[in-house]
């Protein structure tokens, strides 16, 4: 199967989501320039982290407008798995493909340091290898991480399992200490409606291989890879 | 014609810039500052024939693109060509009074369309 990487002006860790999917686990993977218009023929999007535009206006404000942006959202309405890592996500909030917005980080500080994460839910393509309450540990590196939305629309969330990472200690306790940025509920990553756009603070790409400090967010990319060989979830 | 947009966040939405202003001037001394609201500023040069015109595409423009209308505000005021004060019309109590925005006027899609005075609503 073929992973797509967009690219957008500021992107970083574009080339960690590519390492990930085509040297880690030995996958097709390509680059796609945010300025194409097409995924030719990708069977998964990811928007990687970093900082497109230079998070100028606001992050991911400008990144929605990429002429590649109406070719995601296609996708996606169609049931295409896309995964918005760190950045990736701000853009997905921004265009509209998960609900909520970002805020800066609540004490101001850019937090760049390994976190932990409960598996909420299995039932999207990038969790369905994971286990429900499995604690990941994978680095953060974000300024502006603070999930925010109106509180019908955290209820909303809550009430249809479309919290699918909550920020944890090690032992998997939601605790206010565990939670870096001061996202509402320790979400520190949505799915969509449908459960197959999910959106995430955390680096899993970041987390792939031992030699990285954790390979626990390897087990994102595997998901994937079995959701489209049609693989069911794994309970 | 210049026009200026105004973008703060909700009153809703918790400010820890603004917050640690506000805690500043504290420390400096100014007791009478109450609280600190921080926000953007944008001043654009529209090419339109009249203020609704550009009110209008102004509008346009922060409800898209310069606000987010999940987390903050806009209030839009343009500029005569003639006098450097803003559009009497369109400066409703700004900066004078103190008066803290209530507007949500960027959540409504279309924003703030007319040339009076700035409509306050509380949601």
């Amino acid at each position: 199967m073929k992973f797509a990487v967009v690219v957008f002006p500021g992107s970083n860790c574009d080339h960690d989501s590519y390492h990930a999917a085509k040297d880690v686990l030995g996958q097709d993977a390509e680059y796609i320039w945010h300025k194409d218009t097409s995924l030719r023929g990708a069977d998964a999007v990811i928007l990687p982290g970093g900082f497109a535009h230079g998070d100028y206006l606001r992050t991911g404000a400008i990144a929605r407008f990429s002429p590649i942006m109406p070719a995601v959202v296609e996708f996606a309405s169609k049931g295409g798995p896309v995964l918005g890592i760190c950045n990736g996500f701000q853009v997905l909030l921004e265009v509209g493909l998960l609900p909520g917005a970002m805020l800066r980080n609540r004490d101001l500080y850019f937090h760049c340091e390994h976190v932990h994460v409960r598996v909420e839910r299995i039932d999207t393509p990038f969790t369905q290898r994971a286990t429900r309450g499995q604690v990941l540990r994978i680095p953060i590196a974000h300024g502006e991480g603070n999930y925010y939305a109106e509180s019908d629309v955290v209820r909303h969330l809550e009430d249809s399992g479309r919290v699918i990472f909550r920020y944890c200690d090690a032992a998997g306790q939601v605790t206010a200490e565990a939670n870096p940025n001061g996202s509402l509920n320790n979400i520190a990553g949505i799915c969509n409606e449908q459960r197959n756009v999910v959106g995430l603070m955390p680096h899993p790409e970041r987390a792939c291989e031992a030699l990285l400090g954790s390979a626990d967010g390897l087990v994102m990319f595997q998901s994937v890879v079995a959701a489209l060989a049609g693989d069911g979830v794994v309970s | 014609m210049k026009a200026r947009v105004f973008v703060t966040l909700k009153p809703s939405v918790f400010d820890p810039q603004g917050q640690t202003i506000a805690d500043a001037l504290q420390s400096l001394g100014y007791a009478g500052v109450a609280d600190v609201r921080q926000g953007k500023f944008f001043e654009l040069d529209v090419e339109t024939t009249s203020a609704d015109q550009a009110r209008a595409l102004v509008s346009e423009v922060a409800d898209k693109v310069l606000a987010n209308p999940v987390i903050e505000s806009y209030r839009v005021e343009i500029m005569q060509a003639s006098a450097g004060a803003p559009d009497a019309a369109a400066a409703s109590g700004w900066p004078a009074g103190g008066e803290s925005p209530q507007a949500t006027a960027g959540a409504q899609r279309g924003g703030d369309g007319h040339s009076g005075p700035v409509e306050r609503r509380d949601q």
